[in-house]
């Protein structure tokens, strides 16, 4: 299992023992606050957020293969974005502009010949 | 009913460049290019790559347009989104910043050295024509703007016409500034947001630089005293951490994080004793964070099972 999997566990395991509250909290476990959790004062919420970001981030590197991105290079790909870019991605990627060359796109062709099909 | 619709899509938001020309007392110079800027050209669809490319080698990265086509290219959409071009740069160590959807930040960050990557349509509103490019250079004498764009190593649009086609882009534009430096028209919180990211990500270096270069312009945050702190903890330097952590109280005593950070940079240092008075700090700033109680417990615990040792 690569790394980004290992983590991903780690991180549902520590969230569902968090969750269930059973446990006795060791030292290997906890550890310091992030600086972006303080900024946005999430850390109340965060469990449970962390859960649902994983369902989330796994849509968008499905999006991302779907769309012909090789799947290893997927995972790294969606690893650097931030759980707003990437919800942002899961929520609508199919609209999101795709930033292209200059040269004239398929859609612009395709559209001529439609005018060419209804002028001629 | 045609002639209300035709009004609805002729109805445009006003546009910032007829004032900016007008402007006499600016901050900035009346013109400035960075000639400096590398150029990708690009005649197909990479220009995602291209422009991204353009702005990280500027920062001072080590890459190409080429290297990067695997980092940001979709093959079935035949071009780039531009939160994979944020994920790209985090990946190259660099913050990457995107600016407030003012012209007059962009501007700015022209005149500080910072060439800004910009999202343009080229087409229409109902059939868009998405295109990456870079501002490199504006003169407001001319009322112009230089571009990175396409195969046109000196592309100049008029700025009306550049800010109708970014307007339409969705006024995207973004800054990736060399390490140690801020973007010109940050503001603290957006900056610190923006370093946090590659803090979660753990790119220890570019997040070091990041916080550092948030201390030189604002020393008086005790977040960005925080956040160095944090990275200090996450590559072991233990003193320097509490430090950090102790900078960041003198700046904001009710910051429990820090004094949360704090107890564990000071029990990785041995100092049990201090590192409990810490964290109980914490968790009486913040009795509603559980996390703070925990880590008193935890202390305790190590404390006592220290005691029985001895």
């Amino acid at each position: 299992m690569n790394r980004n999997g290992l983590r991903r566990l780690l991180i549902l395991w520590i969230a569902l023992t968090l969750s269930i509250g059973g446990m006795a909290p060791t030292l290997a476990v906890a550890g310091v606050v992030g600086t972006g959790e303080v900024l946005a004062d999430r850390q109340a919420e965060q469990d449970r957020q962390q859960i649902a970001q994983l369902v989330e981030r796994d849509e968008v590197r499905d999006a991302l293969t779907h769309y012909g991105v090789d799947p290893g290079e997927a995972e790294d790909r969606v690893a650097a974005l931030s759980d707003e870019e990437a919800a942002e991605l899961a929520e609508r990627i199919e609209q999101q502009p795709a930033g292209a060359g200059v040269s004239i796109g398929a859609t612009t062709i395709l559209l001529l010949v439609i005018i060419w099909l209804l002028v001629r | 009913m045609g002639g209300i619709a035709v009004l609805l899509g002729c109805a445009t938001p006003p546009l910032e460049s007829p004032e900016l020309v007008q402007a006499e007392d600016a901050a900035y110079p009346r013109s400035m290019e960075l000639d400096d800027t590398p150029f990708f050209p690009d005649d197909t669809y990479y220009c995602g790559p291209a422009a991204l490319a353009t702005v990280l080698v500027a920062s001072g990265v080590g890459t190409s347009a080429e290297r990067l086509i695997d980092q940001v290219y979709l093959p079935e959409r035949q071009g780039s989104l531009q939160n994979e071009l944020l994920g790209a740069a985090r990946r190259a160590d660099r913050v990457p910043y995107p600016l407030p959807e003012t012209l007059e930040a962009i501007l700015e960050e022209i005149a500080a050295g910072h060439p800004v990557l910009v999202l343009q349509n080229l087409g229409l509103e109902a059939l868009p024509r998405w295109h990456y490019a870079v501002v490199v250079g504006y003169d407001l004498e001319e009322a112009t703007v230089t571009l990175r764009s396409g195969e046109q190593r000196e592309e100049s649009l008029s700025l009306r016409r550049f800010e109708r086609t970014w307007q339409r882009g969705e006024h995207w534009a973004v800054v990736i500034p060399p390490p140690g430096e801020t973007p010109a028209s940050a503001d603290a919180d957006s900056w610190l947001n923006a370093v946090a990211e590659l803090e979660a990500q753990e790119r220890w270096q570019a997040a070091h630089d990041g916080y550092r270069a948030a201390i030189k312009r604002w020393p008086d945050r005790a977040e960005a005293w925080l956040g160095l702190g944090n990275i200090e903890y996450h590559t072991e330097r233990y003193e320097q951490a509490s430090q950090a952590f102790a900078r960041a109280i003198e700046n904001d005593e009710n910051l429990a994080a820090a004094h949360h950070n704090r107890a564990w940079a000071l029990l990785a240092q041995d100092r049990i004793r201090d590192a409990l008075e810490a964290a109980e700090r914490s968790e009486l700033i913040a009795p509603e964070h559980p996390r703070y109680g925990r880590t008193v417990a935890a202390i305790q615990a190590a404390a006592e099972e220290r005691t029985t040792a001895e």
